[in-house]
């Protein structure tokens, strides 16, 4: 009798350490760790417009289309598995980069929304804001010049 | 050929015109091509039998008129067995109004062909990149209901209040009439029924929360009533006279979704209450006594469970369980439930290519068609045990 006892113990036990293990890895892969790292809003120097944190989110959310003197908003951002991405998306925004991929997806596949520009460096988001009036990024340095006006993204 | 035509001629639109947002327009699309194998079942089509292949492409565009005004459309063709129509569909064609408000409140109106809010996936279904598997669970977007709960013409309504925080609700209220084809009569009756279902006015009413990047609810409410008119005929040989009916579904689904989201995953359920039943009128007196026999409840609770690993931006890991099960005990049990584990992988191998691949393993048929065929010497889908594995490639513009 004690010997049952003995194994269902040990086996109970077992029962346990596998389940510390599952809720271990479970709460090690629940820690989001953000790399802090300065981003900045990056616009053309025509559009040097303060914009709030919501007024951030509404833009990169597709849902504000029009800049305040009526002008269509263009997007352009990064690949979702670049580093300055995700940055961007995690401390302007409070999402995931999947997430913000999804709301677009969704918005863009409802019709009501244009779809952001994608650039693959840094230096092609310089130039393409550069060469667009309307158009509105990200960046991962300080850049104002006459032809580009950048703030930091608290 | 004339499916396989039109798919081709959508697809060769990528080369045409590569996805652009030029000013006031935008347009763009996908092409995606699968292969379902089925080891029983007729799960692809009453003469295709188990297995096949599944075309969708989809070709988009966006007409930003002013701040207030715009016109959207996205045209859909699929070749997906014979259980379904092939061809082009007009998925949502609407002119679509903004209210001007401040920038806490956004007011809308659709007016036209709209999208309908169906649960967490149901209204971009049809886009491969939007959802999480290529059988999304049958249990909340079943196959044979598709048409139900997918686009409808009339009038929608959108309401979102978003606050400093970020925090985003939603209220969408929509009425309209959803568009049928034979193929739905075929699901439903088997593969000898003709006629189209005409839908009612039906609303329905979405709202849904999303107080931080973590969480999500949402709750939904649809009234769904629809009629196949003089279609229904026990003529000979089944019947020495004729027996026309008018045949009514007549349901109100319930559906409450909650999705948590991490960096490295996310965990998603749906839960679904459909609650109705199937009536008959008899067209002549000998017809007339036949009607109860179509008369029955169709109440249902269904439910899934996902969990989706997200390894990094390339890779992610998809595990699934799912339940559907009808209330009413008169119903033999292999059609009265259905359970799905699945497991799946997606990658991300290129910013516009993505591949899937899913197992599923089944027990019980109660959500792939034919819901109740006419024909009672045909058998249907016997095996109660069955499995499933599909591999899909798509490409976005």
């Amino acid at each position: 009798m004690i010997v049952i006892y003995w194994r269902k113990l040990s086996q109970f036990l077992k029962r346990q350490a596998i389940a510390v293990k599952i809720v271990a890895l479970f709460s090690l892969v629940s820690i989001s760790i953000p790399i802090h790292a300065e981003v900045w809003l990056l616009t053309h120097s025509s559009q040097q417009a303060e914009l709030s944190a919501k007024q951030i989110r509404a833009i990169f959310s597709l849902r504000q289309k029009n800049w305040p003197d009526g002008q269509i908003i263009e997007l352009v951002v990064m690949d979702d598995n670049k580093e300055l991405h995700k940055q961007f998306c995690l401390d302007a925004l409070k999402l995931f980069p999947y997430q913000l991929t999804r709301i677009w997806e969704r918005q863009i596949y409802t019709g009501t929304a244009i779809a952001p520009t994608i650039v693959n460096s840094e230096q092609e988001m310089l130039d393409t804001i550069k060469n667009n009036p309307n158009a509105i990024g990200y960046t991962s340095q300080e850049v104002s010049n006459e032809e580009l006006h950048s703030t930091i993204v608290d | 050929m004339k499916n396989f035509i039109l798919l081709l001629l959508t697809s060769l639109s990528v080369v045409i015109f590569p996805a652009q947002a030029k000013g006031n327009i935008s347009w763009g699309g996908f092409v995606s091509a699968s292969y379902i194998d089925v080891n029983a079942n007729n799960y692809y089509g009453y003469n295709s039998g188990d297995s096949g292949p599944l075309f969708e492409a989809g070709l988009r565009g966006f007409w930003y008129i002013n701040p207030d005004w715009s016109v959207s459309g996205l045209v859909i063709a699929q070749e997906s067995g014979d259980w379904f129509e092939s061809g082009l569909d007009v998925d949502y064609l609407s002119l679509n109004y903004k209210v001007p408000t401040n920038e806490d409140w956004e007011v809308g109106f659709k007016f036209g062909r709209f999208k309908i809010s169906n649960g967490i996936y149901g209204e971009t279904r049809d886009v491969p990149f939007t959802r999480p598997s290529i059988v999304l669970p049958l249990s909340v977007y079943p196959h044979i209901l598709k048409e139900q709960s997918l686009r409808a013409d009339g009038v929608r309504l959108d309401v979102d209040y978003f606050t400093l925080s970020g925090q985003q609700y939603t209220f969408a209220a929509s009425i309209g009439k959803e568009a049928f084809d034979e193929s739905f009569s075929r699901r439903f009756f088997g593969q000898d029924q003709g006629g189209t279902f005409e839908s009612e006015w039906n609303s329905s009413i979405h709202f849904s929360a999303r107080p931080n990047a973590n969480w999500y609810l949402g709750l939904e409410y649809r009234r769904l009533k629809m009629h196949l008119k003089d279609s229904i005929d026990l003529a000979p040989p089944a019947s020495p006279v004729r027996l026309p009916f008018d045949f009514t579904i007549d349901t109100d689904q319930y559906i409450a979704s909650l999705q948590y989201s991490q960096q490295r995953y996310e965990l998603t359920g749906e839960f679904t209450m459909r609650r109705g039943g199937t009536y008959a009128e008899g067209k002549n007196d000998a017809a007339k006594p036949l009607a109860p026999i179509f008369d029955g409840s169709i109440d249902m609770n269904a439910y899934y469970l996902q969990g989706i690993f997200i390894i990094n931006q390339q890779w992610n890991l998809l595990a699934r369980y799912d339940n559907s099960h009808f209330i009413d005990d008169d119903i033999e049990t292999n059609l009265r439930d259905l359970d799905d584990f699945t497991i799946g992988a997606t990658w991300n191998f290129h910013r516009n290519f993505q591949l899937k691949l899913e197992h599923h393993w089944f027990t019980g048929t109660s959500m792939i068609p034919p819901v109740r065929d006419l024909n009672p010497t045909r058998a249907n889908n016997p095996e109660r045990y069955w499995r499933l594995f599909a591999m899909q490639l798509s490409y976005r513009f």
